[in-house]
């Protein structure tokens, strides 16, 4: 992607963001462009399992760095860079799906695309899946929760926020929360069904 | 099936370590001794795990190849000028519906707020219409090509592919890349968290220049004190005579000094944090040109709408009166304009927009004097437009260019133009200015609006290459 030498470390990666950060606050936009490119993926990991279909995810993606550009002279630098992206890519997710729940129109589609593909090779759950079908049966699992569900679990299961972090993000009590996260694993529990047969890495749990 | 007694509603929070010690003994002391709830946490940390171990739906590397130029193109002005200062929510809607002049084709005040209330109307009747539309905009694939000068004008070209050649988001007949498969850092530490699990993950992952969060991953020193194998309680026992003592206090540990709103409370630092939080969301939350426009285009209550309703059918009355005099005397020349009112009012309560529209051409090239029917059918026909074509000019992903409407399109001309200037309506100068383009070719009036835009972007081009992509997309635009 880039030609010179990568930074090795965590530190010297996050320190080499603030870099960036700083030199596009100054108006270089070459710099914010290597900034997008470090994180676009992480950005838009959190779109997409937010959201649940790749459009949305898209525009919440976009719009996290436009919003990231516009607000660079607020960046705060005890912040890192990823829970500052982190933080304004939740809120336009969040905000997306709560106008939507209001105005109860449709948003972007699901993974359809994905269930189609899977359609011709649907095998017997109980036989070993790859890996590639395992997680986009999880990624259409997860796409067909309610919204609510979804990003609470989400916020806890890949950003590890805990339940109070997550209540302040979503502005509902912790109980909620705990519900909500429950209520969303009972779901997928169903929906997945069987688990793929692969060797377990912790001991037995039956 | 929860007895009294049985702890299955609070597994989860075990399973996440949210529990108050105390909470998190009774549970471990029920675990011990039902096994319906042992095997409910085992489900539960199972599901757990595989949702952890998934990552994101792959997409095509040409998306990402062309993401940060996507971005770039949205960025317009540069990084100190920030939203307009001062323009308060209300004082943007105001200025939206000011001066009549502004909207070209409306004359009347009223006809002004009507826009507004005939959305209301034209969305219900557009229903169907819209679903005939949305169709073909469904199941053509999101056009994302690497972002080259000649593909930037995509929208009357791109999606041509069936849906079945996309078998992934993104995807444009290239073979599919797994987001794991990518030598990228970001894949690196996916990589890493598929080796480890919720129970054995004790090292804090590299937070990559694009990994995943490692704030998160520190705190899993603490979670990974968590519910260790149900059998193990003596550990358990334990882990918790160690825990009560002396992280009571903070069960979150403060992990790195990144972490602000994890740091333990020590008051000033805190507050400060928790305002710097406050008002990282504010960035978030305040509204865009996009929610601007949407605004203008929210439906109408019911009470409003009936009214509507209600005047359109009037207008159909007497169209039909006036059609009825005709009929009864052959020597009346034939009223075109109360024919086309009349044929006009009875596709606007049908909802068929397309017939709508061709009697309103019809009108204004018969009739051009028929200012009052003319603008009455404008007002009417953009305000059930407007809403659609806001909510597609606003999504940059959809297929927006070819089935917005020309009207439509003029009136949105109308709201964005005067307001090109404006550092957030950059990005909307630039889907305007695409969808003008693709409208074009159909639509050969718009011609001009379209240069206009791309002269504007021009004009505001940060570099020669980006000011050269556009002079190519000019020349694109004549005939």
């Amino acid at each position: 992607m880039t030609d010179e030498a990568r930074p090795e470390t965590p530190d010297e990666r996050q320190a080499e963001a603030r870099r960036l950060l700083r030199a596009a606050r100054n108006g270089d936009r070459a710099a914010f462009r290597k900034f997008v490119e470090a994180y676009m993926r992480a950005v838009y990991a959190i779109g997409s399992r937010l959201m649940g279909n790749h459009d949305d995810a898209d525009d919440i993606a976009q719009e996290t760095f436009v919003r990231a550009w516009q607000a660079l002279d607020r960046y705060d630098a005890r912040y890192s860079p990823y829970t500052w992206l982190r933080t304004i890519a939740t809120r336009l997710a969040v905000n997306e799906l709560e106008k939507r729940r209001r105005r109860q129109t449709e948003g972007g589609e699901r993974f359809d695309v994905v269930a189609e593909t899977r359609a011709s090779t649907r095998a017997d759950p109980a036989e070993e899946l790859d890996g590639r079908e395992a997680e986009e049966r999880v990624a259409e699992a997860l796409a067909s929760l309610p919204d609510e569900y979804r990003a609470a679990l989400v916020l806890r299961t890949y950003e590890e926020l805990s339940y109070e972090e997550i209540a302040r993000e979503l502005e509902i009590p912790v109980g909620t929360v705990m519900s909500r996260i429950h209520r969303a694993r009972r779901m997928l529990r169903e929906r997945l069904g069987a688990p793929p047969t692969r060797v377990p890495k912790a001991p037995p749990e039956d | 099936m929860s007895q009294a007694g049985h702890v299955q509603d609070r597994l989860s929070a075990y399973l996440d370590a949210e529990l108050s010690s105390d909470e998190r003994a009774a549970v471990e002391r029920h675990l011990h001794a039902c096994s319906a709830c042992r095997d409910e946490l085992a489900a539960l940390r199972a599901v757990e795990q595989r949702v952890r171990d998934a990552s994101p739906p792959a997409v095509a590397p040409q998306y990402w190849e062309s993401f940060a130029a996507r971005v770039d193109a949205r960025l317009g002005e540069p990084a100190r000028a920030s939203q307009p200062a001062g323009a308060s929510w209300l004082e943007r809607i105001v200025t939206w519906f000011v001066p009549p002049g502004r909207f070209g084709w409306v004359r009347a005040a009223a006809a002004v707020a009507s826009v507004t209330l005939l959305a209301y109307v034209a969305m219900r009747g557009f229903r169907a219409q819209d679903a005939s539309i949305q169709a073909p905009l469904r199941t053509a694939p999101r056009a994302v090509t690497p972002a080259t000068p000649e593909t930037r004008a995509p929208f009357a070209q791109a999606p041509t592919q069936e849906r079945d050649d996309a078998k992934l988001p993104g995807l444009n007949e290239q073979p599919i890349a797994r987001f794991a498969d990518e030598p990228e850092l970001a894949d690196e530490a996916s990589e890493s968290r598929k080796r480890s699990d919720v129970q054995t993950r004790a090292q804090p992952e590299a937070e990559g220049f694009g990994s995943k969060p490692s704030e998160g991953r520190a705190n899993a020193l603490q979670r990974t004190d968590a519910p260790p194998p149900v059998g193990d309680l003596d550990a358990n026992a334990e882990r918790l005579k160690k825990e009560s003592a002396p992280s009571a206090a903070a069960p979150r540990s403060s992990a790195t000094s990144e972490e602000p709103r994890r740091q333990p409370a020590t008051g000033g630092g805190l507050q400060e944090r928790e305002k710097a939080a406050r008002e990282l969301r504010e960035v978030a939350d305040e509204p865009s040109a996009a929610d601007v426009l949407r605004q203008e285009a929210a439906p109408a209550p019911e009470a409003e709408r009936k009214r509507v309703l209600q005047s359109v059918a009037e207008l159909d009355r007497t169209a039909a009166r006036l059609q009825a005099k005709q009929d009864a005397d052959v020597t009346l020349a034939p009223d075109v304009v109360a024919d086309l009112v009349r044929t006009f009012s009875a596709a606007a309560l049908a909802g068929d927009v397309s017939a709508a529209t061709r009697a309103r051409e019809s009108l204004a090239r018969e009739r051009p004097d028929a200012r009052t029917e003319i603008d009455q059918m404008d007002a009417w026909r953009a305000a059930e437009a407007l809403p659609n074509a806001v909510g597609r000019l606003q999504s940059p992903t959809s297929n927006r260019g070819n089935e917005t409407s020309r009207i439509a399109l003029r009136a949105l001309d109308a709201l964005v133009w005067p307001r090109r200037e404006e550092p957030s309506f950059a990005p909307v100068v630039e889907r305007m200015a695409e969808a003008l383009e693709a409208a074009s070719p159909e639509h050969p009036e718009l011609r001009p609006r379209a240069h206009a835009y791309v002269t504007w972007l021009i004009e505001r081009a940060e570099d020669d290459a980006a000011r050269e992509h556009l002079r190519q997309r000019l020349d694109a635009l004549s005939p």
